[in-house]
């Protein structure tokens, strides 16, 4: 019975420590990505083949074909220290061409996007996996969230800002200036 | 002569009753033999499964006789004695025995539920895990992490060959791309989503359709479905 219990400690122990960062890792919330309490004025579905001028001015195309997802895009209201801002959800499969993007724009993938996203700051958080992503433009800030795995980007812009989690994601940079943290 | 026949004949009328004392105790005592707590299903009786609010099944002690003091044993003679002093050794075992099976059942339901929690970090310090080369092992804690519990061996093997497969045509389409094919951005995400719809069909095929839909739950999706229903 001892060397029973002992055992059974022994794995608790052992699987305690081998638990990697990434399995504990917080999932974002619709909250977190737009700012506490704030709430979307308005959202809408980009149809597979559809374009669409966001409030900000940003072009958005939805390059798949009719078998892939819409693609969603929503303008949100600021609160507290937050700047109004759009947020646009590439889900799986889905296809975004994106021009005219900034500091104000969101956009958050999902797994096997394909994005052609060319703009100045922007914030773009990669939640899926095996996702191919190009980033054509400077100062932009991308993390990849944990258990994110599998994704490519490349930059073509300075100045970026890369925060690489999650497993076998992958950067090519072609430009000057761009940071990976990993 | 007649002083050695003598002696004889009180030597044959004592051992006659020395052997007529034995079989008077055996004798008297034949019908407590089989009482020993073990032998007739005591030992049985004493434990009452009980199965606990939650549903948890447990071992208590029956309501035990009032235990006999060490002096009390002392006092008590022959077999008797030795019978109280069995009975009280196995009522301490019992209750020891209890209080353990209450400890490994806390241990095991808190080992479930961090196997529940980090399923992935589970199958890393398994004995099967070392059966695969070092890569697999990250890809497979990765579907693993996804999906959420461990799949059997035999669902493991295949599920590993899928996900390469796909690794390594998406490899190879991304190589493409990079190296100047004439690909659009239209053209490679068909292509991309080819080789993913192949990927899922495998899961669904070797994990069935519910499980597989936990493997390739999009993340991104839930969150617009989410936005879109405030």
């Amino acid at each position: 019975m001892k060397r029973l219990v002992f055992a059974l400690l022994a794995v608790l122990s052992c699987a305690l420590f081998v638990v990697p960062e990434q399995a504990v890792a917080q999932v974002p919330t619709a909250d977190s990505l737009m700012g506490d309490h704030c709430y979307p004025l308005g959202f809408s579905d980009l149809k597979p083949g559809a374009s669409a001028t966001t409030p900000t001015g940003a072009n958005l195309t939805n390059a798949g074909t009719k078998s892939s997802p819409n693609i969603g895009y929503g303008y949100c209201d600021g609160c507290g220290t937050h700047e109004p801002h759009n947020i646009i959800i590439v889900p799986a499969g889905g296809v975004l061409g994106g021009s005219g993007l900034g500091p104000t724009d969101n956009i958050v993938t999902g797994d096997d996007v394909v994005a052609d996203l060319t703009g100045n700051g922007m914030d773009i958080d990669v939640l899926g996996d095996n996702g191919d992503i190009i980033v054509n433009g400077n100062n932009n800030d991308i993390d990849f969230m944990p258990p994110a795995s599998g994704n490519d980007l490349a930059l073509t812009g300075n100045n970026n800002d890369v925060d690489l989690n999650g497993t076998n994601n992958h950067v090519n940079s072609t430009g000057s200036g761009n940071t990976i943290h990993n | 002569m007649r002083r050695a026949m003598k002696l004889s004949t009180t030597f044959l009328i004592a051992c006659a009753l020395i052997v007529g004392a034995l079989l008077g105790i055996v004798i008297g005592n034949s019908d407590r033999i089989g009482e020993s707590p073990v032998l007739d299903g005591k030992l049985a009786d004493d434990f009452v499964p009980t199965t606990g609010g939650d549903g948890s099944s447990s071992v208590r002690p029956s309501e035990p006789p009032p235990p006999m003091m060490p002096s009390e044993m002392r006092r008590a003679v022959g077999l008797e004695g030795r019978i109280a002093v069995l009975e009280h050794k196995n009522r301490e075992l019992r209750e020891a025995l209890a209080s353990e099976v209450v400890k490994r059942e806390k241990l095991e339901a808190e080992l479930g539920a961090i196997r529940k929690q980090f399923p992935d970090a589970v199958f890393l310090t398994s004995p099967l895990a070392a059966s695969f080369a070092e890569a697999d092992r990250e890809l497979l804690a990765q579907l693993i992490r996804r999906l959420g519990d461990i799949p059997s061996e035999e669902e493991l093997r295949p599920l590993l060959a899928a996900a390469r497969e796909f690794n390594s045509a998406l490899k190879a389409l991304r190589t493409a791309r990079r190296e100047g094919s004439s690909l659009s951005i239209e053209e490679f995400a068909e292509a991309k989503s080819g080789l993913a719809a192949k990927r899922d069909s495998r899961y669904t095929e070797i994990l069935g359709g519910e499980r597989a839909a936990r493997l390739t739950a999009d993340r991104a999706a839930e969150l617009l479905s989410l936005l879109n229903s405030r």
